[in-house]
């Protein structure tokens, strides 16, 4: 068994550390004394734009053994599509894992853009299909679709979109939300593999709708035997199981006191939380979380296993070196890995023999943290011995 | 003043590499991307843009445009744009980031039908609106848009022509009050490079000439 390990891309922008809060990289802030690397939004200073730092990255973390990077979606970043056609050229075998929400994008349109990246980056290209977080955001990108229905929708798009790339101008749908006519892609663009489908959704209806589509299904990372139990939903409700992947954030030190000193700083200069949940409702950065008003699934689980927590941060270790306060120091998912290199490493493998056949890791700032956990966590992973 | 684009163009027109006589080492690797080095003639040549029109059988415009915009750094590149392909709040979306990172050089190329013309409207209200796109992403201009057929623009076939042929075809069009020159290429970047040897210093010789006259 192969396991795949991909790496994040931030479109968000970067911090310096943990214990710094705010983007200074790529773009997304006016370059300040002490920034690192720090961009600007209309390429003039010294030129160096997001689209320069995110290659920076791509490079780093390909030859530190990921696979690919993950792109992911907000609607305050850069587009994971612009940006993957954009970064194409700039590696040799990594692979490209576009986020995006199928309510934005017609499937035929989507089929030429994955073929056309396909093309490109020889066969590159990876989904993440999110359904979305819904709420006012949904309605923000021009889409009024229910949550149910969005799976639905989702599940029809990917009907078509695969109709579309195997068509030979022949592929006929008349469907609830798209109809197609003599589909297919020109033969330019056609015969090349189909892009691999990572699918998230914690809801039922998701879980539904990953089960007909679904080549990994994607989770953040909860306390294991949450973990485990969605697995396990996720294998019942599927004609045929799909794999099993999780993003992580990992905050990995030559010592655990390094680790957790990390941690001790940011959070000394947090300021005071106003009730649970209250870090996002401040208005911080909440890119990869769901803001108030959302209808994600996947995001009040997380609240649920944090809540109660005495507001020290190291009760919110869950789990030896799972650690649910990631939010609290940088924009994203709650739930990441803090410890030893070794103790880092343990945990992934203990991942690995629960199923889990695919990790996108992440650390910040993304730059220097891809050398880090390729040089000194990757190596110590375990396979499962058959 | 004029302004000068290629159009890229079909992928169905796309010439076999130039043979090379049996005697000579030939160790050229598989051609690259085509249009990469189309954009960069135009670019390096000092034309003010280059369009990726919409080829039913070539690779999609928007996706093209992206991999353009790293390889340039003057020209800006302009992306066939129909309605239907998405929502126009998406696309929006997606050419704010070709914004940012070619520093303002991304364009749209649109149709003159009325249904262009609402998608590009709602896309653009969307990009100025204080509820839509965030202030980081929609800092820069909304993207240039170039309308096909417009009023004192023309599409010129320049592949196979002289630079002589090419200056007198410009000068014939300018006379009716053309500014935008659209210039049908082939795949011979070559050709886009002779375009800034030879025709851009031809025309601005002429002007200083006029100018001249009249003083």
């Amino acid at each position: 068994m192969s396991v795949d390990i991909y790496w994040r891309i931030a479109m968000e922008g970067d911090q310096k550390s943990l214990y710094e809060p705010g983007s200074t990289r790529g773009g997304f802030a006016p370059e300040q004394s002490g920034g690192i690397a720090p961009g600007t939004n209309r390429a003039g200073g010294d030129g160096f734009t997001h689209a320069d730092y995110m290659a920076e990255v791509v490079r780093s973390s390909e030859e530190s053994g990921f696979v690919g990077g993950l792109l992911p979606s907000f609607p305050h970043t850069d587009d994971p599509w612009a940006a993957a056609a954009t970064l194409a050229a700039e590696s040799r075998s990594y692979r490209f894992m576009v986020a995006f929400q199928p309510g934005f994008l017609h499937p035929v349109q989507a089929a030429r853009m994955s073929a056309t990246l396909q093309k490109a980056t020889g066969g590159r290209l990876v989904y993440n299909i999110i359904s979305g977080g819904g709420g006012p955001q949904q309605l923000w990108w021009g889409d009024s679709t229910g949550h149910d229905d969005r799976y639905a929708r989702t599940s029809e798009f990917l009907d078509v979109l695969k109709g579309v790339w195997t068509g030979d101008g022949d592929f006929q749908h008349e469907g609830r939300f798209y109809q197609v006519a003599d589909g297919g892609l020109p033969t330019a663009l056609s015969g090349q593999p189909f892009p691999e489908i990572f699918f998230s959704g914690s809801s039922p209806a998701a879980i539904e709708a990953a089960g007909r589509h679904a080549d990994y299904y994607l989770s953040w990372l909860e306390p294991f035997e949450a973990l485990a139990e969605k697995f396990a939903a996720v294998r019942e409700r599927s004609p045929k199981p799909p794999k099993f992947a999780v993003r992580i954030d990992i905050l990995a030190r030559e010592t655990e006191e390094e680790a957790w000193d990390v941690i001790r700083r940011g959070w000394a200069g947090l300021p005071a939380e106003d009730g649970p949940g209250g870090a996002d409702a401040a208005g911080k950065d909440t890119a990869g979380s769901d803001p108030a008003g959302s209808d994600s699934v996947g995001w009040r689980r997380s609240q649920d296993f944090t809540a109660g927590a005495d507001g020290s941060f190291r009760a919110l270790e869950v789990a030896p070196n799972v650690w649910g306060g990631f939010h609290r120091l940088r924009p994203g998912p709650a739930f990441g890995l803090v410890g030893d290199y070794q103790q880092v490493a343990n945990r992934l493998n203990e991942l690995i023999a629960l199923g889990v056949d695919a990790f996108i890791l992440a650390g910040v700032p993304h730059l220097e943290e891809a050398r880090r956990v390729g040089r000194h966590v990757l190596p110590l992973l375990k396979g499962i011995s058959q | 003043m004029s302004r000068f684009y290629i159009v890229l163009p079909r992928v169905a027109a796309a010439p076999p590499p130039v043979a090379l006589p049996e005697f000579l080492t030939d160790i050229r690797p598989p051609a690259a991307d085509p249009y990469v080095a189309l954009a960069k003639a135009a670019d390096l040549a000092g034309l003010s843009g280059v369009v990726v029109p919409n080829d039913p059988d070539g690779p999609e415009p928007l996706v093209t445009a992206a991999g353009l915009v790293r390889v340039t750094r003057h020209a800006t590149v302009f992306a066939e744009v129909r309605p239907g392909i998405a929502t126009p709040q998406y696309t929006a979306k997606f050419s704010a980031t070709l914004q940012r990172f070619s520093g303002g050089r991304f364009g749209w190329y649109v149709g003159d039908d009325a249904d262009s013309t609402a998608f590009v409207e709602t896309a653009r209200e969307f990009w100025d609106n204080a509820d839509g796109l965030p202030d980081v992403l929609s800092e820069h201009a909304f993207p240039q848009v170039a309308v096909a057929k417009a009023a004192h623009s023309a599409r010129l076939e320049v592949q196979g022509l002289a630079p002589a042929a090419v200056a007198e075809l410009i000068d014939e069009h300018a006379g009716f009050g053309v500014t935008e020159f659209y210039f049908g290429v082939g795949h011979d970047p070559g050709e886009i490079y002779r375009i800034g040897e030879y025709v851009l210093p031809q025309l601005s010789q002429q002007k200083e000439r006029e100018t001249a006259h009249v003083g």
